[in-house]
């Protein structure tokens, strides 16, 4: 006992802490060893069984109209990770909204928005099958048109009929150009007062010019009309590079499984093995000095 | 300053954030001084507490002012009240874990009579320092110019001419910082004196810092660090009663001294980026040092009160997601990232970000975007409980000198640290720290065994727990 009460110096407190634990693990080697392996090649065996997850992240350009956005990118965000929102893709994809079932949970629980740029949403989502990621991409797209489509339709609506209006109106303007036409022609074929006839003349021109600048302006508005409609400011919600996408196993792989659980087997027999060392460490201690 | 608070008629709304933060200031005020060692182990958390509570009460209160770093303007409202409610948990966890009944528990284990033996592991450790310290003066003097001659910021310096050790110094320096203050204390347990080499070495540490561009902030955190060790030591002496020893019996002077000399290189490192670096001066460099003093430390906090508490627009899966899923920058802080995408314009945020800089705050935003208005404040209860009762182990661990322990607990209480302070909670599902976390507990199981082995009976029934004392202790 005489050892206990006397000083310990430092490399006797390292080296017999280092001994002790050496000891420990010396004494439990069989266990420390094996346990871990063991645990290791279960876990490997149990997550083979485990089917894999499939996932994907898809960029989605959020459509416009006459270049306006028709839902602001926050507003997307938020849309797809509401539980509404999710809910909808279930139905969509006719996969059961209340239940167990794992590619409803998988996809429910994965679906997740984020802003990309300004125009553009990042869009996370998991599923048991390549089919099911591809095809709950789709459906975000479907549902996020849908939305669009309550504002964008009144707005196509109001440009459709302004069209026709102005369709409408390049007819008639075309007629009354034909028929303008056809008068100036009628007179210069009837003899007739030559003054009488030169004044005619004068009015019809004079009428026909008038009838082209309008025509003129009309076509100049169905053109920007039409433009407004062009591919370039008016457009859906796309998924970008839809069909270069290939969804990845996204699981945790089989032997990241049997490491985890090997090294969290051989902590917990480490510790074990500490815990049933003796406390004797100070007659070994005697013995090194 | 604005009245608009009071002729909107929110005078009880003013009143009511002004009550939270004096009682908050008020308790880490009477910390200091009634109980001025758990003052000093805390010192990093209470001090960064007070900074921000006086800035959300000034955005509280003076708002709506602009924030430059927001490009919006912020405030008034009460977003003071459940920051200060946060705070107050963190604290009562700490005093509960701290109670008096508790730290005397620490000293009724015997001390194990440690001494100086054939390797002295203060020698070999104030060696190893030493090398490092001389091969990172000499890295800065070959590797280019020096910052503070130079009138270059620190965060140019870094990715252009900081070589290796300027980067792991930077990466591990609070952690030195915190050893060095632990062997600097150790001499005392035994009745010695300070092991003021190590003073020294922090103080060389501090003026490498300095040189290169480092100001306020640097300062403060090694420094917190540094002291923590002085505060167990502090709490040990309080606990054992007048009878003890002063631990700070005629060094008064070397104190005043070296506060001095800390005060006077803060004061000069911050005039001298403000005025020199980035040469600001007269009206724009009063409006720069106030929004970096008053605005800065509370703008994102008030940011997520408005989100959160105000629009009730929270989603802790979203959240979740990008904090721990798929960050922005998964080596850094993403808690700081994902409130800057909150808000900020995404493309400036992420201009923000991918340059290396970072808004200040995190904590408690963090656990109210995960949890909501109410699951906010349960997830700062637990996360005040787990921090309490780490730090109490760390403080035993000093206290008792389980400095094996103390050496492999200290990565994970710089990033509990960091979480307490800047929200961090990224670094807690890395591998790394599950590694770290293992190896303390198996070094703490290890070093509790054998201790209380070599704990023999007469030792521990002798009425004075401290041995008599011998020289200079040597761990």
């Amino acid at each position: 006992m005489s050892v206990e009460q006397g000083p310990i110096s430092a490399d006797q407190y390292v080296g017999g802490l280092l001994m002790f634990f050496y000891r420990a693990v010396r004494r439990n080697l069989l266990l420390v060893i094996i346990l871990p392996v063991v645990v290791a090649a279960l876990a490997f065996a149990i997550a083979r069984q485990f089917p894999p997850v499939y996932g994907a992240q898809a960029s989605i350009r959020l459509g416009r109209f006459d270049g306006a956005e028709l839902m602001s990118l926050q507003s997307a965000v938020a849309r797809i990770n509401s539980p509404t929102f999710k809910q909808r893709a279930l139905q969509a994809m006719n996969l059961p909204v209340v239940g167990k079932d794992r590619a409803a949970q998988l996809v429910a629980g994965s679906l997740t928005a984020r802003s990309e740029t300004s125009d553009m949403v990042a869009v996370t989502v998991n599923a048991p099958t390549v089919q099911q990621v591809r095809q709950a991409l789709d459906v975000t797209v479907q549902l996020l048109n849908e939305e669009q489509d309550r504002i964008r339709q009144p707005l196509m609506a109001d440009i459709n009929e302004q069209l026709a209006n102005i369709d409408a109106n390049i007819v008639s303007l075309s007629q009354a150009r034909d028929s303008l036409s056809a008068a100036a022609k009628a007179i210069e074929a009837q003899p007739a007062d030559p003054a009488s006839a030169g004044f005619r003349t004068v009015w019809l021109l004079d009428l026909a010019s008038r009838n082209e600048q309008r025509l003129t302006i009309a076509k100049a508005e169905r053109h920007a009309m039409v433009a407004r409609l062009g591919s370039w400011k008016t457009y859906p919600t796309t998924l970008l590079d839809g069909t270069f996408l290939s969804p990845r196993v996204v699981s945790v792989s089989s032997a990241r499984i049997a490491i985890v659980a090997g090294l969290a087997m051989l902590l917990a027999c480490i510790l074990y093995a500490l815990m049933r060392e003796p406390r004797g460490g100070h007659r070994k201690l005697a013995g090194t000095d | 300053v604005t009245t608009s608070w009071l002729a909107s008629g929110s005078l009880f709304a003013a009143l009511l954030s002004v009550t939270a933060v004096v009682v908050s200031l008020a308790t880490s005020l009477w910390i200091v001084r009634r109980r001025p060692g758990l003052g000093m182990v805390f010192f990093f958390f209470l001090f960064l507490f007070a900074w921000r509570l006086i800035s959300v009460l000034y955005i509280d209160l003076a708002g709506p002012l602009f924030s430059e770093q927001l490009e919006r303007d912020i405030g008034p409202s009460i977003s003071a009240l459940p920051i200060a409610m946060s705070q107050w948990l963190v604290i009562a966890a700490l005093l509960f874990s701290f109670r008096p009944s508790r730290l005397q528990e620490l000293l009724c284990e015997t001390r194990l009579p440690l001494s100086e033996g054939r390797l002295g592991l203060s020698e070999l450790a104030f060696w190893a320092v030493v090398a490092f310290t001389v091969a990172l003066w000499i890295e800065l003097l070959v590797r280019g110019p020096i910052p503070l001659f130079a009138g270059m910021e620190r965060f140019d310096y870094t990715p252009a001419y900081g070589g290796p050790l300027h980067v792991r110094l930077l990466e591990w320096g609070p952690m030195l910082a915190l050893q060095l203050g632990v062997f600097f204390v150790a001499p005392t347990f035994r009745n010695g004196a300070f092991g003021r080499r190590f003073a020294v070495l922090f103080a060389i540490l501090l003026l490498y810092l300095f040189l290169v561009g480092h100001r306020f902030s640097s300062f403060y955190l090694y420094s917190s660090f540094f002291i923590m060790p002085i505060g167990a030591a502090l709490l040990g002496q309080q606990v054992r009663g007048p009878h003890a020893r002063n631990l700070f019996s005629g060094t008064t002077l070397h104190i005043a001294m070296a506060g001095t000399a800390f005060c006077l290189l803060v004061i000069v490192a911050v005039a001298y980026s403000y005025l020199v670096v980035r040469g600001f001066e007269g009206a724009e460099l009063l409006s720069k040092l106030s929004q970096r003093i008053l605005v800065q430390q509370g703008e994102m906090w008030w940011m997520t009160y408005e989100r959160v508490f105000v629009q009730g627009d929270w989603n802790g899966s979203v959240a979740a997601y990008k904090l721990f899923v798929e960050p922005f920058n998964p080596s850094r802080n993403s808690t700081m990232h994902y409130l800057m995408e909150l808000g900020l314009p995404i493309e400036r945020a992420h201009f923000i970000i991918g340059h290396g800089s970072a808004y200040a705050g995190g904590w408690p935003e963090v656990l109210f975007e995960l949890g909501g208005p109410t699951g906010g404040f349960v997830l700062t209860a637990l996360s005040a409980i787990i921090f309490s009762k780490f730090m109490f182990l760390v403080v035993r661990c000093i206290v008792q000198e389980r400095f094996v322990t103390c050496f492999f607990l200290t990565p994970v209480l710089y990033a509990l640290s960091i979480y307490i302070v800047a929200g961090m909670v990224n670094s807690f599902i890395q591998v790394t720290f599950a590694i770290k976390l293992a190896v303390a507990l198996v070094v703490y199981v290890t070093e509790d065994r054998w201790r209380s082995g070599l704990v023999a009976a007469p030792l521990a029934s002798s009425p004075d727990p401290l041995p008599a004392p011998s020289k200079e202790l040597s761990i």
